[in-house]
């Protein structure tokens, strides 16, 4: 696996697009992040590296397919595995390396421009692990789509598409999380009345896995300002439980998707 | 015989087209081995199938000696260099840095040799400019460059000169015949240019629907296709015993056919079939060529 690894590591180097995406990152943080809150902005970072994921899986690994180059692997004695695996760890380790150039760019516009950070350390790390578990989720999809699908572009729509989605279950489920069970009636009195979009525990719980089972979701809700809204800091909900559950669910998820992917690549006929 | 690879009725079905019907077919070792047959008589799935593109729906081939459901069969691939349908190369690199990709593919320790092998299908004056600036012909040259990568022991080759020029045509004969001769390298070459494929083939399968029809070398071949008067006798003894005495080559089918390999004085030989009661029923020239071949095999009179 490592021979695969070498050379199509050499290839991302010789990949055009995987340095306008770097590019584009830097780009994107000096001109979003909003000092001081950087634990948000890494789960904003985790938005546009998941649109940036699928495209790069999509192009690298399509042009396996297109230009028939994934033969030569084959037909020299690699097994599938071999090439599956050494996609996906390509994959997660320039995913990675965007998510440290967006870091790096903040750190360095920050010296720069004289900005100061509100930030818990502990919080920041917990972030900074969740960050590097959705990255490992969000690649694992894209690598899965990727090596199913033969067309370039069949595979980023699907992607893309498919983020999306995730995103905007994360949001909803999110905000119907967060429904206050009390509001204020609009009377002269001001009275506290029942909401009637507050959910029941069962509800509530089925929308808990809901989010568990999105780490991306749960990053695009998390990247939301939402110091500025509430005027206070809320750190994500999902690390306040004792065991930080995220963390499984993504590992479980991210090996349980490439399982099967792994097994769907082997039966797949190459032309 | 050595062979390199060995099928026993192999099979495999796309949703209703049964590509491959029972393929039983022996390569030896240090052969150029031509696959000969129509479009979609299975020649490109047999060659994915030995790659490992796909798997087989039911049969087995060996490889070097080694079963397809074998674990061992990934080594025996390291042993091949394979071009199928198009050449399997990136168009935004050059030539060396395709072949440097192939070598780190094969883990090979350095790039020794890289420069020996781009000269040798004649690309070793391409320098910077990218496989997409490439002519088809020069794309063709570097898939054979790739598979080359790592010294292999038999090259498969689908349908190498499709597309082609002359120029580039004969380029590639000369590599492949150069290939041959100097590297022992045992070569399968898919075709249906038969002209093309008579030049250089020592030995033949001819593949209709799934299936080899015959394998024959090029002896053999030659023996079949050779210019020859086939004479229809009531007595091929007496036919016989005349060629022998006028020492004329010649064969006899049954005892009614014979065929005689030399210009013979046609009325002279029906004067003396005549003495000896021997009837002449017709004497037709034959001069088979792969081509007619083929088709006298499959039962056709042209093809796609």
């Amino acid at each position: 696996m490592s021979r695969i690894f070498f050379a199509e590591f050499r290839r991302l180097f010789h990949f055009r697009l995987y340095y306008i995406e770097c590019a584009a990152v830097v780009l994107f943080s000096v001109l979003y992040f909003k000092p001081p809150v950087i634990d948000s902005f890494l789960f904003y970072i985790m938005i546009v590296i998941g649109a940036f994921s699928a495209i790069c899986v999509s192009q690298f690994i399509g042009m396996e397919y297109s230009c028939g180059t994934i033969r030569n692997k084959l037909a020299t004695g690699h097994t599938r595995m071999e090439i599956y695996m050494a996609q996906l760890i390509l994959h997660i380790f320039a995913a990675v390396i965007l998510f440290h150039l967006s870091i790096s760019t903040i750190v360095i516009a920050g010296a720069i421009f004289n900005w100061t950070y509100y930030f818990s350390v502990q919080t920041l790390l917990a972030y900074y692990l969740a960050c590097m578990c959705t990255i490992i989720f969000i690649t694992a999809i894209s690598v899965f789509v990727a090596m199913q699908s033969s067309s370039n572009l069949s595979s980023l729509v699907i992607l893309l598409v498919l983020y999306v989605g995730l995103n905007m279950m994360g949001t909803n489920v999110h905000s119907a999380l967060r429904e206050q069970e009390m509001r204020m009636t609009d009377t002269p009195q001001m009275e506290n009345s029942l909401d009637e979009h507050y959910m029941d525990a069962r509800t509530r719980m089925g929308f808990e896995y809901l989010l568990l089972i999105n780490p991306y979701g749960q990053a695009a809700y998390e990247s939301m300002p939402v110091f500025e809204s509430h005027g206070e800091y809320l750190p994500m909900q999902i690390l306040k439980n004792p065991f930080p559950k995220i963390f499984l669910f993504s590992a479980v998820e991210s090996i349980g998707i490439t399982a099967a992917g792994i097994l769907s690549f082997r039966k797949k006929a190459i032309k | 015989m050595d062979y390199v690879l060995t099928t026993n009725c192999l099979d495999k079905r796309y949703r209703n087209f049964q590509a491959l019907n029972g393929l039983t077919m022996h390569i030896p070792k240090g052969a150029i081995y031509g696959f000969v047959g129509k479009n979609g008589a299975g020649k490109t799935t047999l060659l994915r199938l030995v790659c490992g593109l796909q798997e087989p729906a039911s049969g087995s081939f060996t490889l070097y000696g080694i079963r397809n459901d074998e674990r061992d069969i990934v080594k025996a691939r390291r042993r091949i260099g394979a071009v199928v349908e198009t050449p399997s190369i990136y168009p935004d690199m050059t030539a060396g840095d395709n072949l440097k990709q192939q070598y780190l593919v094969l883990g090979l320790p350095s790039f020794e040799g890289l420069r020996d092998i781009l000269k040798l299908v004649g690309l070793g004056e391409t320098g910077k400019k990218k496989v997409k600036n490439f002519s088809l012909g020069m794309r063709q040259r570097l898939g054979i460059a790739i598979a080359l990568v790592g010294d292999p022991d038999f090259l498969i080759l689908d349908e190498p000169v499709n597309g082609l020029d002359p120029q580039g045509i004969v380029e590639v004969r000369e590599l492949i015949l150069r290939l041959n001769r100097e590297r022992q390298i045992t070569v399968l070459i898919s075709s249906h240019i038969l002209d093309e494929l008579a030049k250089i083939a020592t030995h033949y399968g001819f593949i209709d629907s799934g299936r080899i029809l015959k394998e024959v070398s090029k002896a053999e071949l030659e023996a079949a296709c050779r210019k020859c008067i086939h004479a229809e006798v009531t007595d091929t003894k007496v036919l016989a015993h005349i060629l022998h005495t006028a020492n004329v080559d010649h064969k006899i089918l049954s005892a009614t056919s014979a065929e005689i390999y030399a210009k013979v004085n046609i009325s002279k030989l029906a004067a003396e079939l005549a003495k000896e009661n021997c009837e002449i029923f017709s004497m037709q020239e034959k001069d088979e060529d792969l081509e007619s071949y083929f088709f006298s095999l499959v039962g056709g009179s042209s093809y796609e």
